[in-house]
């Protein structure tokens, strides 16, 4: 990973803005990346220090030093380098700094120290050369290391990796992120929110319009002091964020040795405003289900399907994020879906704890019967089931529980203003709870 | 449901207390993102002593550290300055600083405070070096188990030691497990990130040991939230001679030869005219920081950049400095000699030509270990080290400092002195400055000199 210094970026008025790779700068990052590479592929059994006094020459020409060092670092993070094993550094140094020492002490005063004589002394007492124990001398360390394999990456993808490390080492420095979310993809949302809970960082979630989502990420400390402790894991969680359809992302970093405030601001950059957002990515599993309950309705099913962009979070227990969502024809609440598959039992537990405090929403989790978990955990009259299905998800089955959740009463949420809301994001849902900022937590 | 109180990633919670309830201390502040009252650990004492006084019955269910199984094992007479600072830490509850020269004994202390106070108890040192060095000691004094964090290792037990740099990464895990901590060579505490070790605990026991707790950025004032008030504090000139060794200290002013001179001139010149065409001023705060700025900009500034290195380092290693090492190598041959250097190139450098052994943050604990035995047992008559040794490794044998080269830093420069300083029978300890004459390094000596030790 980049770090702060690698970073290419200028300061314009309270923003910290990256110095985006043009036309050219792709081109000369693309001829660096082949150099660095061809420098690597080259010195494959030579020391780490003759691969660096080489890339050195390279990274001294270059017209762009913070390019040529960021594309450097890459390369040498992707080779592989290993100590020389055929003699012991650290024996040999031992026996002759010894013999060192005992030979100072032995001397008389008109005879000088004669450092050649204790090594050749050694090395006679070893079976090697003098020449072959000062080159081992010091060859653990790491400037002697040998480079045993070059990077298989490719230009290209250094490059691609240079652009995502530039945003990463920003993050780095950063103390809080806010991220605006417009996806239609439950499976990209909840890989998000899975990485944020991964990393133990904490977020509020608010409905931005009837677009998407606002959430601001932290960490537990933050809220007493804007630390940078949180960085790492905001830089981490990027990748997930990338893969969301659409989304903008504002971090409050703290910059260079002075840790000046300063906004950093990017997105996903391909949205305009009027243009529909991309298809969801549905899991197949989901796809199926969805194909078979729009089969049912077109027979007469009074329950209508579709992809749901909701978010339901439970401050402090957790966030649901519905694959999709079934409304009756007579306008009566949504019910939502979730397809655990083949998750682990855990996650069953979490929906279903999530479930009985209370999520403010009607609810059913399908999971597969190899999690060796039953239906009856969730009592009759809870507005949510657990749908425990054989091999593949059936819809028929899924409607039986269906209309059994939407005719049971929803679970009070917690009082309070902080009471679970889910958030909706496209008008045709709904909106349950209210319109305040609403609080969730991993 | 009953209020509880609980450790979370550095932070206390309180939940199931209304947010509009009355009497909620201030030190805890309602928390949106998970619904719950919060508070940084390190105000956990108070935290406590405030609900009490508001008569809200929590379920405290913060701490996990214990009472250790036993005291030491082994029970030293203490100097009277040890019993004194021991005396006055317990008086001010457990928390604050002591302020001791080096050599005087501060591990000790920090014992005679694990003992009186048999908690669980956490020990953070600024290098590997230390905390190897803390974990053989610990591990002597007390029967109870003693662990690492840090450095590939990671076995917390009821005594543990760590270093700065783990604590700052683990307390959020750790910090509910002691309720002792004590921050070695503490004046590496302020600051953005190594202060959120303090922050990140609740540890109502904290204690503080350095010679120096004065930091150039005048941070030192922080100490005091962190850890507590100085409640004991003597210097060098209080202690030398009874509790020190009597030291002196040479400098020796050694000329760049004619060919190394004439290239260190030119060499200055042109680093020098690059910071004179671009208006940076040198003496300012930020002119350093300026100049590596503007350095990177162009060839030119590249090229003064080269210029300003290639002038030190012929400054910090003139082969007149080399020669003289042969000479105090030679005249020091059986006695315990260390020698400093400001960067690991120059100290490989001389372990290669001399046959020195050296300790850089490159050589690995079991090498390290095995160093310094061979020279307590005197094996070896020198060590070449750049700045790892610098602070609190106990080379109690070593009665000859070299410093080849170093930075402008008072702190630095008290603390390679007090690596001679253990006291010994009959033992005089000398420290020899080289400073290559006429370079930017006579300075650099001026500057670390400004301590009364130098006096």
């Amino acid at each position: 990973m980049l770090t702060a210094d690698h970073v290419d970026a200028r300061r314009k008025g309270g923003e910290l803005v990256l110095r985006r790779l043009d036309a050219r700068g792709l081109a000369e990052a693309h001829e660096l990346a082949e150099a660095y590479l061809a420098a690597a592929r080259s010195h494959v059994g030579r020391t780490r220090e003759e691969l660096t006094e080489a890339w050195k020459e390279i990274g001294t020409r270059a017209p762009k030093r913070k390019l040529a060092a960021g594309i450097e670092k890459l390369v040498d993070d992707a080779c592989g380098f290993d100590a020389d094993d055929d003699l012991d550094p650290i024996a040999i140094r031992r026996a002759i700094f010894l013999r060192a020492t005992e030979a100072r002490r032995a001397r008389g005063d008109a005879k000088p120290f004669d450092r050649d004589a204790v090594v050749a002394e050694v090395a006679a007492s070893t079976g090697r050369t003098a020449a072959e124990l000062d080159a081992a001398l010091f060859a653990d360390l790491r400037g002697e290391h040998v480079l045993r394999a070059a990077p298989a990456s490719t230009a290209s993808m250094i490059v691609e990796a240079y652009e995502l490390g530039q945003a990463q080492a920003v993050l780095l420095r950063a103390v809080r992120v806010t991220c605006e979310i417009e996806s239609a993809s439950p499976g990209a949302m909840r890989a998000f929110f899975n990485q944020l809970k991964f990393h133990r960082l904490l977020f509020t979630v608010s409905r931005k319009d009837d677009a998407g989502f606002t959430i601001a990420i932290d960490g537990p400390f933050s809220m007493f002091e804007s630390v940078t402790k949180y960085g790492l894991r905001l830089a981490l969680v990027l990748p997930a964020l990338r893969l969301l359809e659409r989304w903008s992302l504002v971090a409050d970093v703290r910059w260079g040795k002075e840790r000046e405030a300063l906004v950093f601001r990017m997105s996903s950059g391909s949205a305009r405003p009027n243009e529909a957002p991309p298809p969801p990515h549905l899991a197949d599993e989901v796809r199926a289900l969805l194909d078979g309950l729009e089969s049912l309705h077109a027979g007469g099913s009074p329950w209508q399907a579709a992809v749901a962009t909701t978010l339901l979070d439970h401050p402090g227990l957790g966030v649901c994020i519905p694959d999709l969502v079934l409304r009756h024809r007579d306008g009566a609440d949504p019910v939502y879906v979730e397809v655990l598959g083949f998750w682990s039992r855990d996650a069953v537990w979490r929906r279903i704890e999530l479930a009985e405090q209370g999520l403010g929403a009607r609810i059913v989790f399908c999971a597969s019967s190899r999690l060796r978990v039953s239906a009856e955990v969730l009592a009759d009259e809870a507005p949510a089931a657990l749908y425990v299905f054989k091999g593949k998800p059936s819809a028929r089955a899924l409607l039986e529980r269906v209309d059994r959740v939407a005719s049971a009463s929803l679970v009070s949420a917690p009082e309070g203003p902080y009471a679970p809301a889910p958030c909706t994001s496209s008008s045709p849902e709904p909106r349950a709870g209210s319109a305040k900022p609403s609080p969730a937590s991993t | 449901m009953a209020a509880s109180l609980a450790f979370r990633a550095g932070t206390i919670e309180l939940r199931g207390v209304a947010r509009d309830r009355a009497g909620v201390p201030a030190a805890l502040a309602w928390d949106d993102r998970a619904a719950c009252f919060r508070a940084p650990a390190i105000a956990y004492a108070s935290v406590i002593a405030a609900l009490r006084g508001a008569a809200i019955e929590v379920d405290d269910d913060v701490r996990r550290d214990d009472e250790l199984a036993s005291g030491a094992r082994v029970h030293r007479e203490p100097r009277f300055f040890q019993a004194e600072a021991v005396g006055a830490w317990r008086a001010a509850e457990g928390r604050g600083m002591v302020v001791l020269p080096t050599g005087a004994g501060k591990t000790h202390v920090a014992v005679m405070a694990i003992d009186a106070v048999r908690r669980s108890t956490l020990v953070v040192a600024p290098t590997l070096d230390l905390v190897r060095q803390w974990y053989d000691l610990l591990r002597a004094t007390f029967a109870v188990p003693v662990g690492v964090v840090g450095g590939g290792d990671h076995d917390v037990q009821p005594i543990t030691v760590t270093t700065y740099d783990s604590a700052y990464l683990h307390m959020e895990h750790l910090g509910a497990r002691f309720g002792l901590v004590v921050f070695d060579e503490c004046h590496h505490l302020p600051g953005p990130t190594y202060a959120l070790a303090a922050r990140l605990s609740v540890a109502p026991f904290r204690l503080g040991l350095t010679a120096t707790p004065e930091r150039a950025d005048g941070r030192e004032a922080e100490l005091e939230a962190l850890l507590g008030p100085t409640v004991y504090r003597r210097d060098i000139g209080e202690l030398a001679g009874e509790y020190l060794a009597d030291y002196e200290t040479v400098q020796v002013d050694v000329e760049l030869l004619p060919d190394e001179r004439a290239e260190h001139d030119a060499e200055r010149a042109l680093y020098l005219a690059f910071v004179a065409k671009n208006g940076i001023r040198l003496g300012s705060p930020r002119g350093f920081g300026e100049f590596v700025m503007r350095s990177a900009q162009s060839m030119e500034g590249r090229r003064a950049m080269r210029a300003y290195r290639r002038q030190r380092e012929l400054a910090f290693a003139a082969s007149g400095k080399l020669a003289y090492v042969e000479h105090l190598l030679d005249r020091h041959r059986d006695d315990r000699a260390l020698l400093f250097t400001q960067d690991n190139a120059t100290a490989y450098r001389v372990a290669r030509r001399f046959l020195v052994p050296v300790i850089t943050h490159q050589t690995k604990v079991t090498e390290r270990s095995d160093i310094l035995a061979g020279f307590a047992a005197g094996k070896y008559a020198a060590i070449v080290t750049s700045k790892v040794l610098n602070e609190g490794v106990d080379v109690q044998e070593a009665n000859v400092a070299v410093v080849l080269s170093g930075s402008g830093s008072v702190r630095e420069h008290v603390q390679r002195l007090g690596r001679i300083l253990r006291k010994r029978d009959g033992k005089h300890a000398v420290l020899y400055e080289l400073v290559t004459s006429r370079t930017a390094e006579t300075g650099t000596s001026e500057r670390r000199r400004e301590h009364d030790a130098y006096r």
